[in-house]
């Protein structure tokens, strides 16, 4: 019998919904659907990366970006990943008020990186770079909106779970959908992680 | 020993503890911090070096990248299935959009 083999049946002697992985399939799911996710971020990524000199005479994103303002807002979501983890972590040893919180915590914090991007694209169109202006300015608000609206969707699944949790229907025996949304939080702050750095920090040649 | 407590034990074997979340949360901010001071040249003046800028913004990134993924994503506990799931997506979308750049001249510009 291989080692795989055996472990899913030692698990399996505990745990009802063993798979012969181990793991359970929404967690492998949401492995591959992040996976999936890469290739979509690294198309638009690539494309902003194409286009981020054609200005067509007119404004382009890096002439006028707040990097101060921008680091803020990703210090936010990079400590985010911090309180979602800790949700995870009260939630699984049954500390439920303590989990609730920290879901809490983690929605309000995506909640204001969200606001910070609203806020950036409204001065960025004040200064004359509309989502056509260029495609410089489309590639831009296109991956950077992209991302909102990843981020948009994972506090609606925290709000989901926090309100879960308030009807007592999140339990330490349902900890493994907090996790799952958590790996989809912590994927949205690793791609921000390499928005940062590529399109922000990296001056142009 | 309560159900609770069965569950978390069987499923949290060895994920880290609180503190040492924080922690990595805390190396997580100080890189961010040395990313952000490359901006202002005036801080470090050898960052108008800049292979030195890039090179230095890349392996912050990519340390960030893989303390996100190893320790808040568990990927250091789970499976070795899992980071290969997603290193294969990675790799793909790495491999595909370098070969795009390349065809568009994008490094040589």
């Amino acid at each position: 019998m291989s080692s795989a083999t055996a472990t899913a049946d030692t698990h399996h002697d505990h745990d009802p919904h063993a798979t012969n992985t181990g793991i359970s399939n929404n967690k492998l799911a949401m492995w591959l659907f992040l996976s999936t996710e890469c290739l979509l971020f690294g198309a638009l990524i690539s494309t902003y990366l194409l286009y981020k000199t054609r200005g067509n005479g007119g404004v382009l994103p890096t002439d006028i970006f707040d990097i101060p303002f921008t680091s803020v807002s990703s210090f936010v979501l990079l400590m985010s990943s911090l309180t979602m983890v800790l949700a995870l972590s009260a939630v699984a040893r049954g500390d439920m008020d303590r989990g609730k919180a920290w879901l809490l915590v983690t929605a309000m914090l995506g909640g204001v990186f969200i606001g910070g991007q609203v806020y950036e694209f409204t001065s960025f169109y004040r200064e004359g770079l509309g989502y056509t202006s260029n495609p410089a300015a489309s590639a831009f608000y296109t991956l950077t909106g992209f991302h909102g609206v990843h981020v948009s969707l994972g506090i609606v699944m925290l709000m989901s779970l926090w309100v879960s949790a308030q009807q007592g229907k999140l339990t330490p025996n349902n900890a493994e959908t907090v996790e799952i949304v958590g790996l989809y939080w912590h994927f949205v702050d690793i791609v921000w992680i390499f928005i940062f750095t590529v399109i922000y920090l990296i001056p142009p040649a | 020993m309560s159900e609770a407590t069965a569950v978390t034990e069987t499923h949290d074997d060895h994920h880290p503890s609180d503190w040492e979340y924080v922690k990595i949360a805390g190396i997580l901010a100080v890189l961010t911090t040395i990313e952000v001071l490359t901006y202002f040249e005036s801080v470090f003046t050898f960052f108008e070096t800049r292979w030195i800028l890039l090179t230095t913004l890349f392996v912050l990134m990519i340390v960030k990248f893989w303390l996100v993924a190893r320790m808040f994503m568990h990927l250091k506990q789970d499976k070795p299935i899992l980071s290969q799931s997603f290193a294969a997506g990675l790799a793909l979308a790495t491999g595909v959009y370098i070969v795009a750049l390349l065809a568009f001249n994008f490094f040589s510009a």
